[in-house]
């Protein structure tokens, strides 16, 4: 048993780093997104006349999408970080398309602009080594521009607590040299001062430890400063920050996570306990008026989309009338003064609010279980064992209840472990219909407001619930099964 | 339905003329004369061919500009030339459906001409592949206009078309002009009408909202119409992606085994265990809402369970003597897949497939009701999801909720009848 | 047919008796006639043996000796099935259960669906005795563990713990028989006991009847299409062709001297040792043959 019970999780574990790898790409999209707004964003500003304050306006712009970027993990490259191996001449070359010499700058222009603007420490030096080399004026200008923002200090909200304000200050203080001593051109008076401020920054002892290249550091970059990993370190060590909330991932769903998981947990007992009776019961009568009626008005119900059924309740349950105050609340598990209710009261005025959100929850998966029981036991009680218990002598109660419902609860458990992955799609549907303030809705905002962290973390956790669900079933699946049981000792 | 529990070979042979009767029809023939038989199979091919009819002349039905204007310029035939105006459809899926319902009158009468001498398939793939190689025609710069090529798809105004117009014109002017039953836009806002019941009328041309407005002043008929061409697309145009991908992978996991076997079946198990929803809702949470993109999302989330099925008829079929056969006669590996295999798998890719249309067209509507979906198209949930924001407003809940719901019990339906004639032996 | 035409022949007062008993399907679409009046009779330690094709509707006979057939669709328009002087047909649940596996035991087909995966062996033969007898959880475990030294099940006090799959095919069948067995009864219907397993098993479970049928002296209905083994098992023949019999009597005689062209084709179309032949005939070229003879006659 407990090697069934290993291997199952051993299973689960590659399943597991599927799923992450599937939202990693999922959140790399937004990447692409956050590109394209940024150019958009930035061309605006760089065409205009280039006042002072208009340049310094949209350069703190690109350094909010930097700091998204970075805080999404987006800045780094996916799966291979060769920045750490970056020369001078490779900058070069990347300056010559970002920003030719003559003509217009094409797509692919924008594209290793953005590409080195978001390679952070890792092209500073290099960067450092193009602004000091007189025989390259003329890149000057965007060698600057992308020196000021790769050298740009990111203070992740996450992180800010701990830092001490001496050290927050020197980051600040930094970050304000860096954006005014970009220069557009080398037109520009105040070129070469501003020249010599940036280098000066790379220049001090305290930043070069950071900025300074080292084949070890680029080694170790190589694999380990990637988004992937970034993003690996930052999920298991909770450091998912969700922007939206200004909170860790983690903090948020572990307030809410328990809503969600009750009204599931409740629902799926509700669904089964009902309709494993109904679907019997469907089944003795096989044939009868009876049968036929449950049979067709439970396909009926099972092509009810449970949105409109919500909808449908919050309208005519939820709303007052002219006769009357509603019958049910419209929103929340509790009412707004409940904290003052004695115990029996609370969980009554907690029944009275979860009773739709649980209709809703459970009737999809009550309407596909009442079938499949109905057709499993039919399909069992023609099958060859039950004919042999009943040339034993065992009476209809004994067959059915004590033979066949058993096995068909096989097939039951592998069903309702399918049913699960369904049911986590239901509930975020069914608490933004009835304002339930749980991993459903956190993560509908989440995906609203494009919180990537805060998607990660939702889905994680509601896949880890969903899989913790799967290996409940599997386990269960080998206590009613004798096959597995002997097979596994 | 319950068989005699014991002997089903030996009723099967007690009726010798009975089988030779069959023997004559392809099982195909069968199934289809079994499936016209089944009274919900009926319902569901009536309700999705009567949606798919209201979709396709929909801007006929809801449109503010006229069939036939007549002044003394002529006649003119605006609503036509409207079909191709970008500026009243921008959609490309709303274009495909006005060059289908321009094309469907001659492509009926085409099939029912050459029907004796064709097989039905072969006629479908045929209109098919007019409708959709005139609807990428209309998208392609054919037409010169000036110094520079344009598309027939293109935006273009046209004096004296609308409603509007025709009521605006002074009272002595001879001219006059037929207008579709619902003379209002999906996408127009109507000053006045903001949440207006159904019967009301329309303040500036006394015209009634059948179903009423929503919050933005719509009418409600006119966005039901135009929300069916989108869940049908999203229906046929994810599912039959989603059927693509999974039969691929499915195919190649069955009949090649070994390592490809086991990658394949560790990415289709991750994608059984992610709940669909949560990751189409999380890819589409990254993306700009487009209704293609989507579109595709759902198409490419939904291939699993159709790859499983797919793998295991596979496995089933690749140990049967056709197919060693067909090795020994030195067909190739793809021949045998798809030309050999697959026909014989396909009886229950049609039945999963009628299935994933209706899950398709759930999520479309289940997004745009978590308001997820497009903006700016005119999707059923997305009416629905203002009937959840305005719960006071029953037309807004009750007409797009029992229009998902009518499109998908059409489909389950279907999918049954499918299963019962397709695949006699199945209980459930 | 009269009641009295079984043609027994002895004075012996028969255990189960078929008078002209018909069943029907019902279907949604087609009604079919299974079994179209058949009569004869088993009396008490007597072996029967219930030939015929496929489709023949032997197996459906010997089903309504215990009313297994799903009614509906299955239906008696006519006939009785007397056991003693009851009327199976018209008994109600209770005495039919007390009549299942009490007084008549029945073993199946296939040995590897009939018993119930998630039960032990044990469990199952126990089921029958605690149903039928009064013995305390002790003595059925007991009792069935004999049963299984019985069938020649080996270890058995370690093999009733065992559930389906852990066994083969043949001792599966041994376990069925057991069941079978359980509470004594006086009849034991077997429904082509050996058609699913291997030919030398085949010859063990046989072997396994007969000896059971003597120490036992309770009768046997043995329901086969292999007419090596109604020879080698059955006291009397009973054959059946679309639904009707054909012919019935002791087993010599009809090898001997078939009168029905059907029993003749049957009988001729066995393959035999030595003799070679381009194709096996089948029983319709026999009986097209005799057909074709028979008017010159």
């Amino acid at each position: 048993m407990l090697a069934y019970v290993v291997r199952r999780l051993l299973l689960m574990i590659p399943t597991f780093l599927g799923i992450l790898v599937i939202n990693f790409a999922v959140m790399r999209l937004q990447g692409f997104t956050l590109a394209e707004q940024m150019k958009v964003e930035s061309g605006k500003g760089s065409e205009g006349v280039a006042s002072e304050r208009k340049v310094q306006g949209a350069s703190k712009n690109v350094e909010n999408y930097i700091d998204r970027f970075r805080r999404a993990g987006n800045d780094l490259p996916a799966l291979i970080n060769t920045r750490g191996f970056w020369t001078k001449a490779d900058v070069v070359s990347t300056l010559q398309v970002a920003a030719p010499a003559h003509g217009v700058r094409s797509n692919s222009g924008s594209r290793a602009e953005k590409q080195l603007w978001l390679a952070g420490h890792f092209a500073v030096e290099p960067l450092y080594q193009v602004l000091a080399d007189d025989a390259l004026k003329e890149l000057h200008p965007a060698a600057a521009t992308a020196f000021a923002l790769c050298a740009y200090a990111s203070v992740d909200p996450g992180n800010v607590r701990e830092l001490s304000s001496v050290e927050l200050n020197r980051i600040q203080s930094l970050n304000e040299t860096l954006r005014n001593n970009r220069f557009d051109s080398i037109a520009d008076p105040a070129y070469a001062a501003k020249r010599k401020v940036l280098m000066s920054v790379y220049e001090d002892p305290l930043n070069r430890t950071a900025f300074a290249h080292s084949k070890g550091k680029a080694w170790k970059a190589l694999f380990v400063e990637t988004g992937f990993t970034d993003l690996m370190v930052k999920l298991f060590t909770g450091r998912l920050y969700s922007e939206t909330h200004k909170e860790y991932a983690f903090t948020l769903i572990g307030e809410r996570w328990y809503i969600s998981f009750g009204l599931n947990f409740l629902s799926i007992i509700i669904a089964w306990g009902i309709s494993i009776p109904l679907g019997i019961r469907s089944a003795r009568r096989v044939g009868t008026l009876e049968d036929r009626a449950t049979t067709n008005s439970l396909f009926l119900l099972w092509s009810l989309p449970s949105f409109f059924v919500g909808t449908l309740l919050l309208h005519h349950l939820c709303t007052d009338t002219s006769h009357g105050a509603a019958l049910f609340p419209n929103r929340g598990l509790s009412s707004d003064d409940s904290m003052w209710y004695s115990t029996p009261a609370y969980l009554l005025d907690l029944l009275w609010h979860a009773t739709l959100p649980l209709i809703v929850l459970c009737y999809g998966s009550f309407t596909s279980l009442s079938r499949y029981m109905r057709g499993n036991l039919l399909d069992q009680l023609n099958a060859d064992y039950t004919r042999t218990a009943r040339a034993k002598g065992a009476s209809e109660d004994a067959v059915i209840y004590g033979h066949a419902v058993k096995n068909s609860m096989l097939t039951m458990i592998t069903l309702g472990a399918g049913l699960l992955s369904e049911l986590f799609g239901g509930f975020v549907i069914v608490e933004s219909i009835f304002s339930i303030q749980g991993l459903g809705t956190l993560l509908l905002d989440a995906a609203r407001q494009q919180d990537a962290p805060l998607i990660m973390a939702s889905t994680v956790i509601s896949v880890g619930l969903l899989l913790v669900g799967i290996l409940v079933a599997d386990l269960l699946y080998a206590v009613v099964d004798p096959r597995i049981r002997s097979k596994y000792g | 339905m319950v068989e005699p529990a014991l002997n089903a070979p030996e009723t099967a042979s007690a009726k010798p003329g009975s089988t030779a009767t069959l023997e004559a029809a392809s099982p195909m023939r069968l199934a289809l004369l079994r499936l016209a038989r089944t009274g919900g199979a009926r319902f569901g091919i009536a309700v999705l061919a009567l949606l798919l009819l209201l979709g396709t002349y929909a801007p006929f039905i809801s449109s503010e500009v006229a069939y036939v204007w007549h002044d003394e310029h002529g006649w003119r035939y605006p609503l036509f030339t409207d079909l191709f105006n970008r500026w009243s459809y921008t959609k490309r899926h709303d274009l495909l459906f006005n060059v289908l319902a321009l094309e469907a009158p001659f492509l009926v009468v085409a099939c029912l001409v050459l029907g004796r001498r064709m097989k039905i398939g072969r006629l479908i793939a045929w209109s098919s592949a007019i409708v959709i190689l005139s609807w990428i025609a209309c998208m392609l710069p054919l037409r010169k206009q000036g110094d520079d090529w344009r598309s027939f798809w293109d935006k273009r105004a046209q004096a004296h078309a609308t409603i509007q117009d025709y009521q605006a014109l002074p009272p002595d002017t001879h001219a006059w002009a037929v207008f579709p039953p619902i003379p209002h836009r999906f996408d127009a806002t109507y000053v006045g009408a903001v949440l207006a019941a159904p019967l009301d009328r329309n303040q500036e041309t006394g015209h009634r909202f059948w179903l009423g407005t929503d919050t933005g002043g719509k009418d409600v008929l006119s966005q039901m119409l135009f929300g069916a061409r989108i869940s049908l697309t999203i229906g046929f145009v994810a599912s039959g992606l989603s059927l693509l991908i999974g039969t691929l992978i499915g195919g190649v996991s069955g009949y090649f085994g070994g390592w490809v076997d086991m990658i394949l079946q560790r990415i289709v198990e991750i994608m059984m265990c992610f709940p669909t929803f949560l990751l189409i809702l999380t890819v589409v949470a990254m993306l700009d809402r487009d209704i293609f993109k989507i579109m595709m999302v759902i198409g490419l989330t939904g291939w699993a369970g159709t790859a499983r099925l797919v793998r295991g008829e596979f496995l089933a079929q690749s140990v049967r003597d056709y197919v060693a056969a067909g090795e020994s006669m030195g067909l190739s590996r793809w021949r045998i897949m798809f030309r050999h295999i697959l026909p014989n798998a396909l009886t229950p890719l049609i039945i999963t497939a009628t299935f994933g249309i209706a899950g398709a067209v759930l999520s479309e509507s289940g997004l745009s009701f978590l308001g997820l979906g497009d903006p700016t198209a005119p999707s059923w949930g997305g009416l629905l999801e203002q009937g959840r924001e305005n719960i006071r407003y029953g037309w807004l809940i009750y007409a797009p909720g029992l229009a998902v719901f009518l499109l998908v019990t059409a489909l389950n339906l279907l999918g049954n009848g499918l299963r019962e004639a397709l695949d006699p032996k199945s209980t459930t | 047919m009269s009641a009295n035409a079984s043609g027994s022949g002895t004075a012996v007062k028969p255990l189960l008796r078929f008078d002209d008993l018909r069943v029907t399907f019902r279907m949604r679409e087609r009604t079919l006639d299974a079994v179209k009046g058949l009569s004869f009779a088993i009396e008490p330690g007597q072996v029967v043996a219930l030939v015929g094709e496929s489709g023949s509707g032997k197996s459906v006979s010997a089903m309504s000796i215990l009313r297994l057939l799903q009614e509906p669709p299955a239906t008696y328009p006519g006939g009785h099935i007397w056991w003693n002087d009851e009327d199976v047909l018209k008994m109600d649940a209770r005495r039919l259960r007390r009549l299942r596996g009490g007084e008549v035991g029945m073993v199946f087909q296939e040995p590897m669906t009939s018993l119930n995966p998630t039960w032990t062996c044990g469990d199952q033969v126990d089921e029958a005795l605690a149903l039928h007898t009064d013995l305390g959880a002790d003595a059925r475990r007991e009792r069935v563990i004999e049963l299984f030294r019985l069938v020649g099940i080996p270890q058995p006090e370690s093999r009733i713990d065992s559930y389906p799959h852990e066994m083969s095919g043949g001792m599966r069948q041994r376990v069925c028989i057991s069941m079978a067995l359980a509470c004594s009864p006086r009849l034991l219907i077997a429904d082509e006991p050996t058609t699913a397993l291997d030919v030398t098993i085949q010859a063990q479970i046989l072997e396994l009847i007969k000896r059971l049928q003597k120490d036992q002296g309770m009768a046997v209905l043995f329901i086969t299409h292999d007419l090596g083994v109604v020879a080698e098992l059955a006291d009397r023949v009973v054959l059946m062709r679309n639904g009707e019999k054909v012919e019935e009597g002791p087993v010599a005689e009809i090898f001997a001297n078939p009168q029905h062209p059907y029993t003749k084709g049957l009988l001729a179309c066995r393959p035999r040792l030595g003799v070679k032949r381009d194709r096996l005939p089948t029983v319709e070229d026999f009986m097209k043959a005799e057909a074709a003879k028979s008017p010159e006659a």
